[in-house]
């Protein structure tokens, strides 16, 4: 029975995205989805494996086992010792987070990945899920997460958060209900318990890559407790105090589910855009520009006058908060990578991008660019615009603007043996392209046993 | 230096409280503090002793066991299996909320079912001494009072539970003194603390769980911390920060006095436990209700009407809990002419039609210029008499602990492990683990 019919009631809507993750199909899915949830899928083990070799990220997974103990039944990626579902979940998170490469999807700024890919490969190992029912719950946790932010720019809301504080939990949830085979009601409950666990501030840069993992935590212990009987808000999208009102000072849209049940839907997983670099997409364009502007012009950091960044006004409040730690000197690896001046003087250093730069305080040579660097606002723009200005001393000014980068296709294999290399073995490295290429032919257990060592 | 000049200094409310967090000594609590403490920790004991087939009860349990792998480190009190550090909490959360639990007022916080699972679970994997446990469970409660107390988030445009954003807090200050946390590691814990808070109230009716969850955010705070995990010194009063995004304000000056105090007004000595099973704002009207009816000797079938009157301060708050759910003010006072009595598991089930019909003679309406705790009852007999009582305060009797812990037998404690339990907490100051405190409420230790 679905959701809906469960109640008499016109449905909430809880009632209707849970009728969307119960009903919808592998077979539904397009087959060009389908693909795009495997190169996120390529992708995000890859980060993980490498996440392997983050001293931070190893922190995680050893407070992860600490937690846990011994005799857990979830993989945690590149580590022999298993451990139990949430600390597996917060360790796998972390481990693909680690450095900030996980996908996102435009305007919103939402996170999918990070939160719904851990929790499909745990709570899939647990239940012994197929891998076309882990892809089928990848893309239920990814639309979940993208309808309900909708076009909500969350960075302009009356208290600016990131997106993900507040709708993560109903991906998880959506991805972990699935794969747990709630009933329908259980799976409103579960979205109850995910506006609930909702949590984060934008105060502060330094805990940004423990949010993720905890936020995922979050969203199964949603689905654990509608699972054991536990009822929640139907009503916790739209009611007078959910999470629309209670975090975004507005009213949720009328059609925010509107279209989940049509053939024709576009599906949010095939909006994800993968990060090859570190750092917020959204200031892929201007480092992209700064780099083309030292490639053309052979710029050389003395030569340098000052540097102007235009971008679009909405950005402001997202700036101002990697600005205040910039500025005050505090904030340590997760702001100098978040950090879009800090970022550019890094590339107008460097020419490249040093990734040494982020592990340390800033030294002289960047102290001295970012104080030659500002940033204004411009309305009008769309969300990825970004407008260079490098004027040097001798006068000349030298500009370039764009609102789009190039996507390189992922090589699966290269991606993957970089990544890995050193975590796992060579062969089997080189044996997981084909084995997520035929995800549906092996189960969750399988895969996982593969990025075991 | 006074914390006006700290402020001017730098020196964050995260700092100021974390250095008061480590600074507090056992001998500087005041033995009234120490027999507080001690009493409350009884108290919650008896709680989660119940006969355990309540719905928090069984969910602990089931929690642990869905999510756990072997068999964890950590006792959930009653019960002879063991689960894991935050499994643990979990559970001995919601068991300590099988009944009434301990409120600071207002605007309401309940400090007991949080700081106090951390600090056994916790105190228990560390090893730590009882003298040490009660030192930081006052603490848990003083960085939790003074970080809600100016705050009646209820006249918000969208009003958001302060307990469950402060109580991470509290759990987190509790757990970084047992886990003896360095400064910087502790300012940490508070900061992640601070990322820690949720909960909103759209579905006030299921919200039972959320203290339980919140103790386990502020352990893994701490825990995160412990871990070399960073995070903001501002997360109180920073421009997003607790202040800000929850409570849509500036940091009162209120909140800055207070930090005056910390060391000198012991807030648990505030904590009052609840006589019934509902809030502890709607105490005295279940009281004045009780006593008209029992003074005039009128039968809850000789009620035509109930008028009840509370302040208007109550006003949003009530536009939540007693419309959206059956534990609102009006709803306990139908319960209690339904039943004569309130019966917490009858709470907890759709009202019958016994209760609705009686709910249909239940008015409310509010009341300028009373004190929160105000309430005033009206009523009106089928033969018009009609008779008044107000008040504000609700009388408790006298606290006894071998009575408190006696329902442990219900879950296989034996009578001299209830004995040997309480002594040892009568004398906690002496007890060198509170692992052996923890021992009494195993049923296995009995053999």
């Amino acid at each position: 029975m679905t959701a809906v019919a469960e109640r008499i009631e016109a449905p909430t809507i809880s009632e209707q995205l849970a009728d969307f993750v119960l009903n919808l199909r592998y077979e539904d899915v397009p087959e060009q989805v389908i693909a795009h949830a495997k190169e996120l899928l390529v992708h995000q083990l890859a980060l993980a494996l490498a996440g392997q070799r983050d001293e931070s990220a190893r922190r995680a997974v050893q407070l992860a086992h600490e937690l846990s103990g011994p005799g857990g039944k979830c993989t945690i990626v590149g580590e022999r010792e298993r451990a139990d579902l949430l600390d597996a979940v917060f360790a796998n998170a972390f481990l693909l987070g680690h450095d900030g490469r996980d996908d996102v999807i435009l305007p919103s700024g939402v996170h999918p990945g990070v939160i719904v890919a851990p929790v499909a490969w745990s709570v899939g190992e647990t239940a012994g899920a197929s891998g076309r029912e882990m892809l089928v719950a990848l893309v239920v946790g990814y639309e979940i997460m993208a309808r309900l932010c909708g076009s909500v720019w969350t960075w302009g809301a009356k208290v600016p958060r990131r997106p993900n504080n507040v709708v993560a939990p109903f991906g998880a949830a959506a991805a972990a209900a699935r794969l747990m085979a709630l009933t329908g009601t259980q799976t409103v409950h579960a979205f109850g318990h995910a506006g609930q666990l909702s949590m984060g501030t934008a105060e502060g840069t330094e805990q940004l890559w423990t949010c993720h993992p905890l936020l995922a935590r979050n969203g199964v212990t949603a689905a654990v407790l509608a699972g054991l009987g536990a009822p929640a808000a139907a009503t916790i999208v739209e009611g007078p105090n959910g999470i629309y009102r209670s975090f975004f000072f507005a009213d949720a849209p009328v059609d925010l589910a509107a279209g989940l049940d049509s053939p024709q839907r576009e599906y949010a997983i095939a909006q994800a855009r993968l990060k090859r670099r570190i750092g917020s997409e959204l200031n892929m364009v201007p480092m992209e520009l700064a780099q083309h502007l030292i490639e053309t012009r052979g710029l050389q950091p003395a030569a340098i006058a000052s540097v102007e960044i235009a971008l679009p006004t909405e950005r402001r409040t997202r700036e101002e908060v990697w600005e205040a730690e910039l500025g005050a000197g505090a904030g340590g690896t997760e702001m100098r990578v978040g950090a879009l001046r800090f970022r550019i003087a890094n590339i107008l250093a460097d020419a490249d991008i040093d990734t040494a730069r982020f592990k340390q305080a800033p030294d002289a040579e960047i102290l001295d660019l970012l104080d030659r660097i500002r940033i204004k606002y411009e309305d009008g723009h769309p969300i990825r615009y970004a407008r260079l200005a490098v004027t040097l001393r001798n006068g000349h000014t030298y500009s370039a603007e764009g609102d789009s980068h190039d996507v390189v296709p992922l090589d699966w294999h290269r991606w993957l043996a970089e990544h890995g290399r050193g975590v796992l073995p060579e062969r089997r490295l080189n044996e997981l392209p084909e084995l997520v290429r035929n995800v549906e032919q092996i189960t969750v257990p399988e895969l996982m046993e593969a990025v075991r060592p | 230096m006074t914390v006006a000049a700290q402020v001017r200094e730098g020196v964050t409310i995260t700092e100021q409280l974390t250095d008061y967090i480590l600074r507090l000594r056992f001998e500087e609590l005041p033995e009234p503090v120490v027999d507080k403490t001690k009493a409350l920790l009884v108290h919650h004991f008896g709680t989660a002793l119940r006969d355990q087939v309540s719905r928090e009860a069984r969910l602990g349990t089931q929690f642990a066991a869905r999510l756990g792998g072997a068999p964890g480190a950590h006792t959930v009190i009653g019960r002879r299996e063991r689960a894991d550090l935050l499994d643990a909490v979990f559970a001995n959360s919601l068991l300590m909320l099988q009944g009434p639990d301990d409120v600071l007022l207002p605007p309401g916080i309940n400090p007991g079912v949080a700081v106090m699972p951390a600090a056994w679970a916790v105190g228990e994997r560390a090893g730590v001494s009882g003298r040490e446990l009660l030192t930081a469970v006052v603490i848990g409660y003083d960085v939790m009072a003074r970080l809600h107390a100016p705050v009646w988030t209820w006249d918000l445009d969208v009003p958001r539970p302060a307990k469950w954003s402060v109580s991470p807090f509290g759990v987190a200050a509790t757990v970084a003194r047992l886990y003896g946390l360095s400064r910087e590691r502790t300012v940490h814990a508070l900061g992640h603390a601070g990322q820690a808070g949720i909960g909103i109230y759209e579905g006030a009716a299921h919200q039972w769980t959320m203290h339980a969850l919140a103790a386990r955010n502020g352990v893994l705070a701490a825990d995160l911390a412990r871990a070399g995990f960073p995070a903001s010194r501002t997360p109180v009063e920073g421009r997003h920060g607790l202040f800000h995004s929850v409570f849509l304000q500036d940091v009162p000056d209120a909140v800055m006095d207070s930090l005056l105090t910390l060391g000198n007004e012991f807030a648990i000595m505030r904590a009052e436990t609840r006589k019934y099973p509902a809030s502890l704002l709607n105490g005295p009207p279940i009281e004045l209700l009780q006593r008209l009816l029992l003074d005039n000797a009128v039968r809850t079938d000789e009620v035509e009407r109930v008028e009840l009157v509370l302040p208007v301060a109550r006003q949003a708050r009530e536009a939540v809990y007693d419309t959206a759910t059956h534990i609102g003010p009006t709803w306990l006072m139908a319960a209690l002419l339904a039943d004569g009595h309130l019966d917490e598991r009858r709470l907890e089930e759709p009202p019958d039609e016994r209760r609705q019909a009686m709910h249909q003679r239940v008015r409310l309406r509010f009341e300028a210029d009373r004190p929160l705790r105000y309430a005033r009852v009206e009523i009106t007999t089928t033969d018009r008499r009609q008779f008044a009582a107000a008040g504000d305060r609700v009388e408790m009797p006298p606290f006894d602990w071998r009575q408190c812990l006696s329902v442990g037998t219900s879950v296989g404690l034996k009578p001299a492990q209830l004995d040997r339990l309480a002594e040892l907490v009568e004398q906690l100051e002496d007890v060198p683990d509170v692992a052996d405190v923890l021992a009494c409420v195993r049923p296995e230790a009995a053999s």
